[in-house]
């Protein structure tokens, strides 16, 4: 039996997740819909707006239909249900926003140009870096030592073999022997690894280029800097947040919470989910809502299609471009430029630590 | 005076939505920006139009000495042109003496000369005569010719000629 507190904290995360998704289009900038470039007087073209609200519309019922589905099938078959749907929900996503993305692709394949263009770039370079407080990046560190601090501290009340997984109803189902790397396991080979891929991200975000506009450059400029200084601060109050997560889902390990508390590490991504989604509605993709005041005067020249380096206008592959970080197409954040060989060591590094600490788990066990 | 005050405070709400419209176009970030034109139809090379913008923000105080530009590899991927072709335009910007790379090969604008009382660059008077025979040999008048090049220094904002 999965208890209502599991299932509550789960149909609220999908409701953030559904929210999310169906305003996506809406938070992307005007020029770039569904993953496609749109140039020119197609920016402000009403069949993209009703595309738009479709998409949202089908969205929500989707999500409305999984959640419901969830709540109905969970009880019955737990396991399946709680691994399973996540995956289904991520799979009918894309295939809905995969079929709106084609109907964009097609709009413009069949919209011809109306003035010649003059193919080129017009980018405004900002004089001086971007500035953040980088002694924030200290912070996940600090807290990581002071859970280790508390854990030590706890370490002779833990009992010699103390369970290290739970069921989906909340009971026990495997142990561990008391020793410094198996009590403090998930807090090092888990913490340490994402804490680092996270605050690598932040300083790596605040270099990211934003999406070409030559319409508005200054405008463009001023909101990617915006956007990245936001999203370093972001990635930081994350980091934070998971370690939160680690911490206490150690301390139901050591039984310093009591059982019935098993679903408390999950309370944290309660409280991220709605930071990220309001930081995300407020400031749009690429900070495409922010300064809405700015206007410039344009220089005749329109940003070059680059359509053809992103497959199903989510994936990036662009040999010639050097950046390893780009802003996604269809979301909020960054992407991998996968010609970048870095980006495949990074996509592999969470893969390695796993792997790594799973042989290192299997061992104390 | 009392009707001063009842007009300020009907008229707060816009006040402050006006007030946070200045604070919104205030930048972010704490310098200004610089324009990089490429124009991809033209005949002029991408690298000499690169050099070309940034000689004319120099001119025109967008830059000003001392101020530190993209790394190479970093201003092609914001322009999507190949990083060759920007350092082809700081090699170009470089020799011209207008650029200068310090030791952890960081980009600056270099510490131009006020050149009032020396004598112009023989390299620019030559580049300068070429444009004036062209014009002259379209057979524009000697008029025409002078107001065009005072409307060329107009158009440029107050910049490095008024300091």
């Amino acid at each position: 039996m999965i208890p209502v507190s599991l299932l509550l904290m789960m149909s609220i995360i999908l409701v953030f997740i559904a929210i999310f998704l169906a305003l996506i289009p809406y938070l992307t900038p005007p020029n770039i819909q569904f993953g496609v470039r749109l140039q020119g007087n197609l920016v402000s073209d009403d069949r993209f707006r009703t595309l738009r609200r479709r998409y949202a519309l089908f969205s929500i019922s989707i999500s409305v239909a999984i959640i419901i589905s969830f709540l109905l099938l969970a009880p019955l078959f737990p396991f399946a249900v709680l691994a399973g749907w996540p995956l289904i929900d991520i799979f009918i996503l894309f295939l809905l926003y995969y079929t709106f993305h084609l109907k964009a692709a097609g709009i413009k394949g069949s919209s011809p140009d109306v003035e010649p263009k003059r193919d080129g770039a017009v980018v405004a370079v900002p004089t001086a870096p971007v500035r953040v407080n980088r002694a924030w990046l200290a912070v996940p560190w600090l807290e990581l030592a002071l859970f280790l601090i508390v854990g030590a501290l706890y370490y002779p009340s833990i009992p010699a073999r103390f369970p290290v997984h739970f069921s989906a109803s909340g009971s026990p189902n495997s142990f561990a022997t008391k020793s410094f790397l198996s009590v403090f396991a998930e807090l090092l080979f888990v913490g340490i690894p994402v804490v680092t891929l996270l605050e690598a991200m932040a300083v790596v975000s605040l270099r990211v280029s934003p999406f070409q506009n030559a319409r508005s450059p200054r405008k463009t400029t001023m909101q990617m800097v915006a956007f990245n200084k936001t999203m370093f601060y972001l990635l930081v109050f994350i980091a934070t947040a998971v370690l939160i997560i680690l911490f206490l889902s150690s301390a139901v390990t050591w039984e310093m919470v009591p059982r019935s508390d098993v679903f408390l590490p999950i309370v944290p991504v309660l409280v991220i989910l709605p930071v990220t989604l309001v930081v995300s509605i407020r400031m749009g993709q690429a900070g495409s809502k922010l300064y809405p005041n700015v206007t410039e005067s344009g220089s005749g020249i329109t940003e070059r299609d680059d359509d053809r380096f992103w497959k199903a206008g989510v994936i990036y592959y662009n040999k010639e471009d050097s950046s390893l970080l780009v802003p996604k197409r269809f979301g909020v954040g960054y992407t991998f430029n996968f010609a970048h060989p870095i980006s495949w060591i990074a996509l592999a590094a969470p893969f390695i630590v796993l792997v790594i600490v799973l042989a290192v788990v299997t061992k104390l066990i | 005076m009392e009707v001063l005050d009842i007009g300020t405070t009907l008229f707060y709400r816009t006040d402050t939505l006006a007030r946070r419209q200045a604070a919104e176009a205030k930048p972010m970030n704490d310098g200004s920006e610089y324009l990089i034109t490429v124009d991809l139809s033209s005949n002029v090379p991408i690298y000499r139009q690169i050099a070309d913008s940034i000689i004319g923000d120099i001119a025109s105080g967008k830059l000003v000495e001392g101020d530190r530009l993209l790394s190479s590899r970093r201003l092609s991927s914001l322009l999507g042109v190949n990083y060759h072709t920007v350092n082809k335009a700081y090699e170009l910007l470089s020799r011209d003496g207008f650029i200068q790379q310090d030791r952890r090969k960081k980009i600056f604008v270099s510490k131009l000369p006020s050149s009032q009382n020396e004598e112009l660059d023989p390299e620019w008077i030559r580049r300068q005569r070429l444009l004036i025979s062209e014009a002259i040999s379209r057979g524009f008048p000697r008029s025409r010719i002078m107001r065009g090049i005072e409307s060329i220094l107009d158009s440029i904002p107050e910049g490095r000629e008024k300091q």
